[in-house]
């Protein structure tokens, strides 16, 4: 009864200009914040605060080209006339351009492909399109959206979705009748394009093909869905057709570059944007710091819930965003503590996320729309276009990881009228401080560059394999940048291929995209067995990561339980866990030894070298740290002997002159600390510029090859301290930790001015006193002086560039 | 001074390797990645397919392709039948497994079956072989097209179209879900008409799992050949084994490895036309009482059924019943003849059958009880006997768990005929009284 009250309230309260209200209440909130919260950068509270006025719609008229028909149907929709930018991108793409649109959340950009496409179809009956979502979940939401027109068009449009979920028997009908055609990348590999003679009427007729959420599609599952396409369009040559690409990306700093990368073609960007815009607070908060000396900060998760409580209880529709599923369960707990005994009670917040039934997350997703709920907590799983309307605060528990995704949470927040909000809520993790404690550089920034390498030897080899399987490869082909008559002969000498006068043919029993996943590099995976009760498999871990995640002895975390690693067997590639209560976790010492292959580049900075080019990478796992929950105390360690791993992928290095070392006051051990301080705060930036998760950047220290061939000669045993000392010669490596690459190295290079400022400023404005895991890592880790010392470096490397640059 | 050598040196080392060679180099690595290195079989002077497989290149307007025909002689024996039983074989039964159609003639009817290069499906999936047979007067012919080269596939294509015009009906062993798709995706590949889409197809796997299944362990082509021909395949080239036969095939050129898939191929095709015509004589001697195991005569029965044929169905499900069946049979013969009398409206016939299932305490044990609830309730308007067995049914689902649907059916079945039978003005809710006295009515 109370809930049902509760939201009659809020219906109220909207209904009766509730939007001056909700201004209202905003702006006291955040000024209430920003009082009560005031602080310097570095010890916390409100680091930035900044407002965006509210912007007015830019409209034109219908273009002519649509056909009356739809305009009545958007007429009927209460939509009079298009957006600027939907406009130019349904005209582009009307005269058969590809289109990439890039515009914030929530501005209409569907229409920016429907429109056009739906066009066609309606005047040709044979044409055929093909939608392309990153997740089933937006697949479903995009059928709705789509079914609004089939309720008006009939039989005009015929919209299907075709993925996993899709009943066998209704298959064969999809195949023959769809005209629009909605699926994921993951099914295109493995379902439509191995099957693609089952698909002739498809396309013989493909028009158009749209790639939605385009910024999703970096790194490794970017590289995939290239190659992916590479095979799309031979697929389409084949039956005569090349259908024209349309994609929507979230702002990014590079969205035509990545939409040329994957579909490898020209495309037109349209990146203004005509929709309408509230005016909005964005808040930057840090949390206080408790205990200067170890840098430790108040919770961010108990503040993430006092300042969404401080909101809700005005009444504002809250959006909280954790970066976990455990974050996520935590503060739908709190949240609903703290709503326990007032009117409408706990059921006004919800939790959601990945794990939840599609049943329960469309209820909440309506709910949300409806304005029944006060709060809902969610995971990245909210953060793509799903549709749940707009609501007044946005609360991000913790730095995405990235620009680009902050504003699509807080994208989320925003209404039409009234005004709306975003809270930013800074962790100890060294982006979050960096970002708290440079604002500047958030708001300063274009967001994050995506990043592919279809060339991944890797990937393109394994796609290579699908593309043979589905039409023999043809000498005169291009599939890529490489030689593909090198490429073949390979896949024949082992046993893949079969070369005859018309080309490669697939000569094996296997269905090779069967043994290809696209969300990483080699399918070869490690399968996690609980074996509390029956055994049975909970999970999956990539080869790259079982050796640090799943060793024996590790405590392997999985949807906020705990499971002690009791065995793993490396030639069945499966680890045996028990379910455990830990206070510890544990961390994975490994060995890294880099030996460069070959140098792409190399140029000054200041008096370092920066360098890219291709790496062996050899890792040995030989132990681990046990490390207590909250404090982050260590605990304990244990050794392990695990077999040593090699792998060929690229590097950004940045070479350490002797000459620069020995000019600084400091011991060899103390500039050895202060390297490897400046390797971490290094591989911290490098992951914010490159976009990209930390798993996928490594970071290792080494030194000059020639010193480490010395030192492996055993008659220079006795001489060997003097040798180091006096040609002590690192280089600080950022590495793809994909083998083959993943095309990170070349960027870092030439954004190499920006990593090493941006380093600065985050050892720079970090609170703590010597180092901790914010900034060089703990004092544990680099000593009292590694701070200091990677400072120092930098400062002589970056007033050297300065120089050179005047010069 | 120095970094500026330094640099130099840097530059000059790099690029210096071509790009070629540090493909070749990643190559390499990769190479040592593959977990399984390939035994390639050692190169011998390689011999043709003519060498092995008596056969001829051919050409038509598409290019090249190899064709093997045997030709078996009339008077051949094969297992129980002769070669010329094929061809003087009356299939007109077959017509209950393609409802709707008129059979032709045992001259127009052509057996397929391919060999492939693999059992995935999808587009790189290859017939590399694909063998006919059919009638030759009385005798029977097998042709067989070959690719010696995925260039000859057009040809072959076109090729069988051709062969397979002069035909009215195909008959293949699993075709629909196998080889008729793959030979879709190869004419589609081939950017040529498929020649199925006019040819009426009857796939025996279907038929012969109906006859046969409850008499024979497995409905797989082989065990059909051995327990209803009586033929034992010997040194039989494991089918598991036939694509990488022919990869080698394609990598080595020597055709030996090939000549046991020919003979396997036809030996498919002749057992696939000879169980057509026992298929064809199990429904004629099942239909006209002649000799014939008690479960195919079930079989028939139920495939009677399923056409519509009731009397004949229920003739059939009675005499196999009186030849005697094994155990594990007998009360679904027992349950299907109640439900034909049912369908019949010979209740009292049928109800006779539900007792005597009742009586063996088999299967259908719950079933039966319904049906006689059901019987004594509507028909014979025994509310009290009715309920005798309603609680019977309940008491047996209790005990053995039974599905919660059935359970719950049959508990509100119970408690309306409680109400029912209890004796009037005993305080019964007036709702129950008025809707147990509307049912009977319902029900006729």
């Amino acid at each position: 009864m109370k809930t049902s009250s509760e939201s009659n309230l809020l219906q109220r309260l909207r209904a009766q200009g509730g939007q001056a209200l909700a201004a209202k209440a905003i702006e006291s909130v955040v000024e209430e914040i920003q009082n009560r919260f005031k602080g310097s950068r570095r010890e916390g509270g409100v680091t930035a605060l900044r407002r965006y006025p509210a912007r007015e719609a830019q409209v034109v008229p219908f273009p002519d080209f649509i056909p009356e028909r739809l305009q009545e149907i958007l007429r009927a929709r209460e939509i009079e006339n298009l957006y600027t930018h939907q406009a130019h991108a349904a005209q582009l793409a009307h005269e058969g351009k590809n289109v990439v649109v890039v515009t914030p959340t929530a501005s209409g950009k569907t229409l920016c492909y429907n429109l056009p496409i739906l066009s066609t179809l309606v005047e040709n009956p044979d044409a055929r399109a093909l939608y392309l979502f990153p997740t089933k979940a937006l697949a479903q939401d995009q059928l709705v959206e789509l079914n609004h027109w089939t309720e008006k068009l009939g039989e005009e449009l015929r919209t299907f979705t075709y993925d996993g979920d899709t009943p066998q028997d209704a298959r064969k009908a999809i195949r023959s009748r769809a005209n629009l055609v909605i699926t994921n990348p993951d099914m295109l590999h493995a379902g439509i394009l191995p099957h693609h003679t089952k698909w002739e009427r498809l396309f013989e007729n493909l028009r158009f093909v749209v790639i939605d959420e385009l910024h999703y599609y970096r790194g490794v599952f970017g590289s995939h869905l290239a190659n992916v396409i590479r095979r799309l369009k031979r697929v389409a040559e084949f039956y005569g057709s090349k259908p024209q690409f349309v994609c929507t990306s979230a702002t990014i700093a590079n969205p035509a570059e990545l939409a040329t990368r994957i579909i490898e073609e020209d495309i037109e960007l349209v990146e203004e944007n005509g929709a309408p815009a509230a005016e909005k607070f964005f808040v930057v908060y840090n949390p206080p710091v408790v205990n200067p000396q170890l840098g430790i900060r108040r919770s961010y998760l108990n503040e993430t819930r006092r300042l969404a409580k401080a909101f809700m209880l005005r009444k504002l529709e809250t959006i909280i965003f954790a970066n976990s599923r455990l974050a996520t369960e935590i503060l739908v707990t709190y949240l609903k503590e703290d709503f326990a005994g007032r009117p409408g009670g706990p059921e006004l917040v919800r939790g959601y996320r990945g794990g939840y039934l599609p049943l329960e997350r469309r209820e909440i997703e309506r709910d949300l729309r409806d304005g029944r709920l006060l709060g809902v907590v969610a995971t990245n799983a909210l953060e793509l276009g799903i549709d749940i309307g707009s609501l007044d605060v946005a609360v991000l528990a913790g730095y995405p990881g990235t620009i680009a995704s902050t504003w699509q949470r807080t994208g989320r927040a925003g209404r039409r009228q009234g005004s709306s909000a975003a809270i930013l809520v800074a962790s100890s993790a060294p982006l979050d401080q960096f970002i708290a404690q440079n604002p500047e550089y958030f708001f300063g920034h274009s967001p994050e560059h995506g990043y592919v390498n279809p060339d991944n030897l890797q990937i393109l080899l394994n796609h290579l394999k699908c593309a043979a399987f589905e039409l023999p490869l043809r000498e005169e082909e291009r599939f890529g940048s490489l030689d593909l008559k090198i490429l073949c002969a390979h896949l024949e000498e082992l046993g893949f291929l079969h070369q005859t006068a018309d080309g490669w043919h697939w000569v094996s029993e296997s269905y090779p995209a069967d043994a290809i996943s696209l969300r990483s590099v080699s399918s070869d995976n490690f399968v996690i067995v609980d074996t509390t009760a029956e055994p049975r498999v909970i999970g999956e871990v990539d080869f790259s990561s079982a050796l640090t995640t799943v060793h024996e002895k590790a405590i392997y975390l999985q949807d906020g339980q705990q499971y002690h690693v009791e065995r793993l067997d490396y030639g069945e590639r499966k680890a045996y866990v028990r379910q455990c209560d830990s206070e510890y976790f544990t961390d994975a010492i490994s060995y890294t030894k880099i030996k460069i292959l070959e140098h792409f580049a190399s140029e000054p900075a200041g008096p370092a070298i920066k360098n890219h080019g291709e790496v062996q990478v050899n890792t040995q796992v030989v132990g681990f740290k046990k490390i207590k929950f909250h404090t982050m105390e260590n605990v304990g360690s244990g050794d392990l002997s695990l077999q040593e791993q090699e792998m060929h992928t690229t590097a950004f290095w940045l070479t350490l002159p002797q000459p620069l070392l020995e000019s600084m006051t400091y011991s060899r051990d103390e500039r050895l600390n202060g390297v490897r301080g400046l390797a971490n705060a290094l591989q911290a930036v490098g992951t914010l510029l490159m976009m990209c998760d930390a798993r996928d950047l490594g970071v290792a220290v080494g030194e000059n090859l020639e010193i480490v061939e010395e030192d492996e000669t055993p008659a220079s045993t006795s001489a060997k301290p003097a040798v180091l000392v006096k040609i002590f010669e690192p280089n600080v490596y950022l590495y793809d930790k994909y083998p083959g690459g993943i095309g990170f190295s070349e960027p870092l290079f030439r954004l190499s001015a920006s990593l090493l400022e941006n380093t600065h400023r985050l050892i720079g404005n970090c609170a703590c006193s010597a180092g901790c895991p914010s900034c060089v890592g703990p004092i544990g880790e680099v000593g009292e002086k590694g701070k200091e010392v990677a400072l120092a470096i930098l400062d002589q490397v970056l007033s050297g560039a300065q120089t050179s640059k005047a010069q | 001074m120095k970094l500026e050598e330094k640099l130099r040196e840097l530059k000059q080392s790099a690029r210096k390797t071509l790009r070629e060679n540090a493909l070749e180099q990643q190559l390499e690595y990769l190479r040592r990645l593959e977990q399984r290195p390939r035994k390639l079989p050692a190169q011998k002077v390689p011999q043709s397919i003519e060498h092995y497989v008596e056969g001829k290149a051919c050409s038509n307007d598409r290019g090249q392709y190899f064709l093997a025909q045997e030709a078996l002689p009339s008077g051949r024996p094969y297992g129980k039948f002769r070669i010329d039983d094929v061809a003087s074989a009356d299939l007109r039964p077959l017509e209950l497994f393609l409802p709707g159609m008129v059979l032709p003639p045992p001259s127009s009817v052509v057996y397929l079956d391919t060999e492939t290069t693999g059992l995935s499906g999808g587009t790189g999936t290859c017939a590399f072989l694909i063998g006919i047979g059919a009638a030759d007067g009385p005798g029977f012919r097998v042709r067989q097209f070959f690719l010696r080269d995925f260039t000859e596939e057009k040809a072959a294509l076109a090729a069988l179209t051709e062969a397979l015009e002069p035909y009215q009906l195909l008959v293949t062993f699993n075709g629909k879900t196998f080889d008729l798709p793959l030979l879709e995706a190869r004419y589609t590949l081939a950017r040529m008409q498929s020649p199925f889409a006019r040819l009426p197809h009857l796939d025996l796997l279907h038929p012969a799992r109906r006859l046969w299944k409850l008499r024979l362990e497995s409905c797989n082509l082989k065990n059909l050949e051995r327990e209803l021909l009586g033929i034992a395949r010997n040194g039989d080239v494991p089918g598991s084994e036939i694509p990488q036969i022919y990869f080698d095939y394609l990598r080595t050129g020597s055709a030996a490895g090939l000549q046991p898939v020919f003979f396997h191929n036809a030996l498919d095709i002749v057992t696939l036309a000879a169980l057509t015509v026992e298929a064809g004589q199990a429904v004629t001697k099942a239909g006209d009482g002649g000799d014939c195991d008690s479960r195919d005569l079930f079989s028939l029965s139920r495939i009677l059924e399923r056409v519509g044929a009731s009397e004949l169905a229920l003739a059939t499900c009675q005499r196999a019943l009186d030849c005697g069946l094994p155990d594990a049979v007998e009360p679904h013969a027992l349950w299907q003849l109640a439900s034909q009398h049912k369908r019949q409206r010979r209740y009292e016939q049928a109800a006779e059958l539900w007792v005597e299932i009742i009586r063996r305490r088999s299967s259908y044990l719950v079933e039966a009880y319904e049906e006689l609830a059901i019987h004594y309730e509507h028909r014979r308007r025994d509310a009290r006997k009715a309920l005798e067995y309603a609680e019977a049914a309940v008491e047996h689902l209790h005990e053995n768990s039974g599905s919660p649907s059935c359970l719950k059916r049959l508990t509100h079945r119970q408690e309306r005929l409680r109400r029912k039978s209890a004796p009037s003005g005993s305080g019964a809710p007036r709702r129950a009284r008025g809707r147990a006295n509307v049912l009977p009515i319902l029900s006729g």
